[in-house]
């Protein structure tokens, strides 16, 4: 796996689009996002951005939370996408492609 | 796995001060999006937002949220070999709302304030005036100088009109400098 630093700043715009796509995948608690970010190569990830990302997710209502007790006390929230995530996400991967396709024809330019 | 008491409660205490602010600065990025349309800096979104207060029902949540996380992240940094006193800080330094990247949006917004408020007609105007009064106190320097060097000092006439010259100019140049903290002042 390559491991590339200092990605932080060119993960800023699609850090909340590859959250929703990994609650999408299935029910998630917070921090297993994290795990899950650092499992793919993301090893620099800040866990504070992840949290930050999370709550705005909360309060734009793009997640439905399910609580459930936990070892530690206080009951664990685990997210899943609602109607209004899966549009969102849908929507993330249109742009996606969209730059990625542009910026792919760039390089390709490039070294012709 | 398991926390020490006194680990515990310092997760708790952080986790009280710090999740009301991340769940201002979630609501800070959405009112941004909304204030960046209306050209409207980071400061005058937070006056808006003061109006929105946080339901205690909302900040006991986000801080049983971050107390769990934050055990989580803590427990991860302790199986990767740190001790649990390490472990604790460094998620305080991952975790504490106001991070870099709220600096340098403040950093940024300063500088988006200072450029947007830039004049180019008023800035325009300052160089004239340095100019103009340059100009000026070069030429009543020069007459100054030729009075005093023909009449008072006839033995050192070029030496006389040169320091009159750069007297001249400097008093021109003292003369735009208080203009210009006074029109900067005013502009204010």
């Amino acid at each position: 796996m390559i491991l590339i630093d200092n990605l932080s700043e060119m993960l800023k715009g699609v850090l909340e689009g590859m959250i929703l796509e990994i609650i999408g995948k299935g029910e998630i608690y917070g921090y297993e996002i994290v795990r899950k970010l650092k499992l793919l190569g993301f090893q620099d990830i800040a866990e504070g951005t992840v949290y930050t990302v999370l709550v705005r997710l909360e309060r734009n209502k793009l997640v439905n939370i399910t609580k459930k007790p936990s070892e530690l006390g206080p009951p664990r929230k685990f997210y899943t996408l609602n109607q209004k995530g899966k549009e969102d996400l849908i929507l993330f991967w249109e742009k996606w492609s969209f730059l990625s396709d542009k910026i792919e024809k760039l390089k390709g330019e490039d070294s012709e | 796995m398991n926390l020490s008491r006194e680990t515990q409660e310092d997760i708790r205490r952080f986790a009280s001060e710090e999740a009301g602010k991340h769940l201002n600065s979630a609501e800070i990025s959405y009112f941004e999006r909304l204030g960046r349309k209306t050209g409207q800096t980071k400061d005058k979104i937070i006056k808006k937002m003061s109006k929105f207060k946080l339901t205690s029902q909302q900040t006991m949540e986000a801080r049983d949220d971050l107390t769990l996380y934050m055990s989580d992240h803590i427990a991860d940094l302790v199986e990767q070999g740190h001790t649990e006193n390490e472990a604790l800080e460094m998620a305080k330094a991952a975790l504490k709302a106001d991070s870099g990247s709220d600096q340098s949006a403040d950093i940024r917004d300063k500088y988006m304030e200072y450029f947007q408020s830039r004049n180019p007609a008023m800035d325009e105007a300052v160089g004239l005036y340095y100019g103009g009064f340059s100009l000026l106190g070069i030429i009543v320097g020069a007459v100054a100088g030729l009075l005093l060097g023909l009449n008072v000092f006839p033995g050192y006439f070029c030496l006389t009109l040169i320091i009159s010259i750069v007297v001249g100019m400097l008093v021109g140049v003292a003369c735009a400098m208080l203009k210009h903290a006074s029109v900067a002042e005013k502009s204010r």
